[in-house]
């Protein structure tokens, strides 16, 4: 039942796949062959805001359009836990957030290896996308969860990261800098750490970063397979 | 109650929420700001407003007009509204004109608060300028995107895929007239960089003539011309057109409710679309500024220490030459660079030579970015290199600066030397006069050096020894410019009269190089009887007219303005050269530095190749003998030159 699962989840998300591939790695070699701008540039926005773009894309379509469709107390009805079903709608959202962001660092390392950034230099903030990815999408389903349709959910995640940078901007006025509390309580501090190379809180940031991501997952797999009307 | 006054409580009541949504991002975060800064500085201003409306304005519209349409578009509600005594063009009518002052007041009123305290501040004239120019500008581009999204909210009626597609149009309307030239005065960025709300009284433009006329692209309004005003042609443009198109739109999302039209689209083509645009528009910058020319190889630079390290000049003859190397250390200044000597053979294994550091009293000045002709090198004599060394003193006591040195000085390349063997002191030839500027170029074993004007002549003996052969006092160089534009301020002819170097046996080709090289604060160069000159405002070729005596009459035959994206990316040209009708641009840009390749054999001069070094400085460069070019920057580039210079060669199609 499991592996059906995931391949209608498959089936409804590849497309996305495609989309962020074609879009990212394309947006990749063409800013990298043409030489717009430095290579780290270039690498910082496919990172930054195809992680972005991803999570919103995928997080919009992963519980709500179900909701929307009306499909979900089909797929509630199954003889399978309910988590179980939350939990591999997040491992092919994950999936079709991270892919299209190591494709497009494959991309830069065979294109730009070595050429104004070494490999590690390339891989570190293409790894600070696939996480931020992933926690953005974890943040977005949770609260988006018993939202009745995409619209609802694309706005509860605009909502979600207007709410990351509103909390950093606040912090700002009550510590000065360098702003850690900041960086470490929303999940934007992992690109903002992972691009500018700024490792001394990284034990505090993956810490807190983790232990919000997993109360999140089983807040979410509650509120998913949670019985009771969607207010529309 | 009538049913207008209900029409409006009715969609007052809908659209409140946008508006209270909008007066706490757009004026909550500025006040808080304002109080941030009131807590650490002691003065109330923000400076958030302008940017928060320009960034983010335009989604805030789409979101409004989407949100007032949708709601009330769905299939029950819609019927519901249809079976009312109410006209339907009254009720969208409405629905528009309400979202509309909520956009407006939402996005100008932060704005004109923060016009309001820059006039209260000393010294923000050029703010207060550019906050009029955003309130009167700006305003229109909100205006016209809400109103496409007004239209495609009652087309497609499902909110996220009629706020996707409202975003695509958006992009169109504040992107694509910038990034496409011939719609250049569609670009709302482009009119308020143009500063087109400044009124002009009759007076000063009589005052100005019609230079003042065709600079700032006025026309005249015929009710407003005993008030004296005129107002920029662009900006009058660009309100029509949003004003058509506004009201077209207002129209045909009225025929799309009375007749029930409707998309049907689904979330793939709604986000392929998005994503389509997206890479339009990214190509379209990408086949302006991206690079295509081939880089056939790079060469690091030997590191010295810590610092950095960039080619100040190129001195070369076939593969083999002399690089003027900058050093900076970490935390240096500009001013506190280090210069050396390196040699190099390209064609060897091992490329480089010896380098030879040069003290403080034997680095050269470069006086401006372009600044050239600071070393000369000839394969026939390779172990001597010629740099010219000026200093300059203020005169305590009135303040003046004077020349207290000038020295020509030979450098002995040869390994185991160190430093110049030898100085030529030229101070008594000046006199007492200033040389402000200084620049060498060698022909044919011949060096001319020119002292802000005056002109040495040396020739070379066995010995590598230069001998003072002449002094020319005669300032050679431009002695007169002038062109004519029409209303639009686009060129239509110019010419140029330049004084050139008086040398016996000189080809007249040759002295108009030796003019060009020795020409001071202007980035030129020659092959034949083609001049270009370039800066950051345009690129111009000229051809040679006549020659009478020592005056040369040269006429404008092509011409070239950045496009506004360039314009936009910033140019900073400081070193240019010229091969078979192709002018190859050295741009010293930060971001967008690089070499580009321009065709000015047309009188349209197009662009042909570009070669993008984006994190290099100090780019120089100089064509070698197999047609490559060589780059000098924080490494050595050897770069392909365009298919049009393989194709052509002295201007003709050469079969391949």
């Amino acid at each position: 039942m499991i592996k059906s699962l995931f391949w209608k989840e498959w089936c409804e998300q590849r497309w996305k796949l495609a989309y962020g591939c074609i879009l990212l790695m394309g947006f990749v070699a063409i800013g990298l062959r043409s030489r717009l701008v430095q290579d780290d540039i270039i690498i910082i926005m496919a990172a930054g805001g195809g992680s972005v773009l991803m999570a919103l894309l995928v997080g919009m379509g992963l519980v709500a359009t179900e909701r929307g469709e009306g499909s979900i107390e089909m797929l509630l009805a199954l003889p399978v836990r309910s988590w179980k079903i939350f939990a591999v709608k997040m491992a092919m959202g994950a999936l079709v957030c991270a892919l299209p962001i190591v494709g497009c660092m494959v991309v830069s390392l065979a294109m730009a290896g070595g050429r104004e950034m070494s490999a590690s230099r390339i891989f570190v903030p293409y790894l600070g996308g696939v996480a931020f990815s992933i926690v953005m999408l974890v943040w977005m389903v949770a609260f988006s969860v018993r939202q009745p349709s995409e619209a609802r959910a694309g706005l509860v995640g605009i909502g979600v990261f207007m709410g990351w940078i509103f909390a950093i901007l606040l912090s700002m006025l009550f510590f000065k800098p360098p702003n850690w509390f900041g960086l470490v309580i929303t999940p934007l501090g992992i690109l903002v750490i992972t691009f500018n190379w700024m490792y001394n809180v990284l034990e505090w940031l993956v810490a807190v970063q983790l232990a919000l991501m997993v109360c999140l997952l089983l807040w979410g797999a509650y509120r998913f397979g949670k019985e009771g009307m969607v207010k529309v | 109650m009538r049913s207008g006054v209900a029409l409006l409580w009715k969609e007052w009541r809908e659209v409140r929420w946008f508006l209270i949504a909008g007066v706490v991002i757009f004026i909550g975060w500025p006040l808080l700001e304002a109080l941030a800064i009131f807590r650490f500085r002691q003065s109330f201003s923000s400076g958030s407003p302008e940017g928060l409306v320009l960034l983010f304005g335009g989604a805030f519209a789409i979101f409004v007009a989407v949100g007032v349409t949708c709601r009330d578009l769905q299939e029950q509600i819609s019927c519901f509204w249809q079976s009312r005594p109410v006209a339907i063009w009254r009720w969208v009518v409405t629905k528009y004109l309400v979202g509309l002052a909520v956009v407006l007041v939402v996005l100008c009123v932060p704005v004109a608060i923060q016009d309001w305290m820059a006039k209260q501040a000393a010294g923000s004239e050029y703010q207060v300028r550019q906050l009029s120019n955003i309130l009167t500008c700006h305003t229109f581009t909100l205006i016209l995107i809400y109103s496409l999204s007004f239209v495609v909210g009652c087309l497609i009626r499902i909110p996220v895929y009629a706020v996707i597609l409202s975003a695509a149009l958006a992009l169109l309307v504040y992107f694509l007239p910038m990034l496409v030239p011939p719609l250049e005065s569609f670009s709302v960025f482009n009119i308020i960089m143009q500063s087109p709300v400044e009124i002009v009284q009759i007076s000063k433009l009589q005052q100005g003539g019609p230079w003042f006329a065709g600079k700032l692209r006025i026309v005249k309004i015929p009710w407003a011309s005993d008030l004296g005003l005129r107002y920029n042609v662009d900006l009058l443009r660009y309100i029509i057109v949003t004003f058509i198109l506004s009201c077209a739109g207002l129209i045909v999302a009225w025929a799309a409710v009375k007749r029930n039209w409707r998309l049907k689209v689904g979330q793939k083509l709604m986000f392929w679309l998005l994503g389509g645009v997206g890479m339009l528009l990214f190509l379209t910058v990408v086949f302006q500024l991206g690079s295509n020319l081939k880089c056939v190889r790079q060469i690091l630079l030997k590191p010295q220490g810590e610092g950095e390290r960039g080619v100040a000049q190129i001195a070369c003859d076939g593969d083999k030459g002399v690089l003027l190397l900058r050093n900076k250390k970490p935390g240096d200044a500009g001013d506190d660079a280090t210069y050396s000597l390196m040699t190099f053979d390209l064609s060897a294994k091992e490329p480089f030579g010896k380098e030879i550091c040069l003290s403080q009293d034997q680095m050269p000045v470069f006086s401006w970015p372009g600044d050239r002709g600071k070393i000369v090198w000839s394969a026939k004599n390779p172990q001597w290199a010629y740099s010219i060394k000026t200093s300059m003193r203020k005169y305590e006591p009135d303040g003046h600066w004077f020349t207290d040195r000038a020295e020509l000085l030979t450098i002995s390349l040869a390994a185991g030397s160190a430093g110049p063997v030898d100085k030529l002191d030229l101070l008594p030839h000046l006199k007492g006069q200033t040389a402000y500027s200084d620049s060498l170029y060698m022909l044919d074993g011949t060096i001319y050096a020119s002292l802000s004007g005056i002109l040495f002549i040396f020739d070379v003996g066995i010995d590598g020894k230069p001998v003072l052969r002449k002094i020319v006092k005669e300032r050679v160089g431009i002695s007169g410019q002038s062109g004519g534009s029409d209303a639009s301020g686009r060129l239509l002819w110019a010419s140029m009269t330049l004084r050139l170097v008086g040398g016996e046996g000189l080809s007249v080709e040759e002295r108009l190089k030796l003019t060009v090289e020795l020409s001071e604060y202007r980035v030129m160069a020659s092959d034949g009887d083609v001049v270009v000159e370039v800066n950051s405002d345009f690129i111009r070729a000229y051809r040679l007219k006549e020659v009478s005596g020592d005056i040369a009459t040269l006429e404008m035959t092509a011409y070239r303005r950045p496009t506004p994206l360039e314009r936009l990316a910033g140019t900073n040209p400081t070193h240019v050269f010229v091969r078979n009708g192709l002018a190859y641009v050295i741009d010293s840009s930060w971001d967008f530095g690089g070499l580009t390749v321009y065709d000015v054999r047309q009188p349209q001069i197009r662009r042909v190749g570009h070669y993008g070094t984006p994190d290099e400085r100090f780019l120089t460069g100089m064509p070698l003998q197999d047609g490559n070019i060589l780059l000098g920057g924080n490494k050595l580039h050897i770069v392909k030159p365009p298919r049009a210079a393989r194709t052509h060669k002295n201007g003709e199609t050469v079969r391949r």
